[in-house]
């Protein structure tokens, strides 16, 4: 496979092709050989990347006041990410948005709308 | 206390909670001219165009406890300063609205964001000093101290006196 790729005004000639070596990819006059035993490399360093597995713990997001429960934004099963609005607690006049602690998928809403609640209750559990 | 000023702003709120993750510092306060998608509790529209006094400040960290109570004496505060501005006795419909002649002119209110452990508390107080003039629908349920007392208010002289109460009684709070 060969292109041109221009960057700015620069203009690069790239060629790639696969050999007995591993991959060459010739960009101008230079080469570069992703040799097999270095695949082997990125993979096993792409395990080692892996989170470990406490990290898909189930995480119980606990209600941090008595409360109403306002408004829930989620929905079981639904992908969350780190930040994300999950529900709203109204202790008097004050909102409180519960945030997700991490990126993870909503495993049960243990509440619902309207419902009244305690400190320390278990909202929602996320996977 | 540190006051960022914009013209325009979606909402000081918004802008405090965006500001308070990159950099927390409490006390900032978020002041703007107008806001276009203005925030009353509950998510609720707030009219708020030039001529009033919108702003937001981040607080320190404070038990969500304390903060309720917070909430319910935030709306006394501004309420004494209005008065102590005017010579008028405002009326609160507790917690967090303030009312002049039986119409809203202004209103409190306090978002807490908790993320795990971590927690951003933000109180946001939209007064409606200089405001001349409300769209048809809020005309019976809206007015401003200009309306209703022909006194023009000096928006940051009074944004001064507000922070000056707010901090020290916040000091004495959380002490």
């Amino acid at each position: 496979m060969e292109f041109e790729l221009e960057l700015g005004k620069e203009k690069f000639k790239v060629k790639i092709s696969k050999t007995e070596e591993g991959v060459k990819i010739k960009v101008n006059e230079k080469e570069f050989i992703f040799e097999k035993e270095k695949e082997k490399e990125t993979l096993s360093l792409s395990q080692f990347l892996i989170p470990k597995k406490e990290s898909f713990k189930k995480e119980k997001i606990l209600a941090p006041i008595p409360g109403e429960v306002a408004e829930i934004f989620v929905k079981e099963e639904e992908k969350v990410k780190k930040g994300q609005v999950l529900l709203t607690i109204l202790a008097m006049k004050t909102e409180n948005e519960i945030l997700a602690p991490r990126d993870g998928i909503v495993e049960k809403i243990l509440v619902k709308k309207g419902e009244k609640v305690q400190k320390d209750q278990e909202l929602i559990i996320i996977k | 206390m540190k006051i960022l000023e914009f013209d325009t702003l979606e909402s000081t709120q918004e802008k405090a909670f965006e500001i308070a993750k990159e950099n927390f510092e409490p006390f900032t306060v978020i002041l703007a001219k107008k806001q276009t998608k203005g925030i009353g509790r509950k998510g609720d529209f707030w009219f708020s165009p030039e001529g009033g006094l919108w702003f937001s400040i981040i607080l320190p960290k404070i038990s969500p406890e304390k903060l309720e109570i917070f909430t319910n004496l935030l709306s006394f505060l501004v309420a004494k300063v209005i008065f102590e501005e005017i010579g008028e006795k405002i009326f609160i419909k507790f917690p967090n609205d303030l009312y002049l002649n039986g119409k809203k002119i202004g209103g409190v209110m306090v978002q807490n964001k908790i993320c795990g452990k971590n927690q951003v508390a933000v109180a946001g107080i939209g007064i409606n000093t200089n405001v001349k003039k409300f769209p048809e629908e809020l005309k019976n349920i809206a007015s401003s101290i200009l309306i209703e007392t022909q006194k023009e208010i000096d928006n940051r002289k009074f944004l001064e006196r507000v922070l000056s109460e707010f901090k020290n009684f916040l000091n004495l709070f959380l002490n």
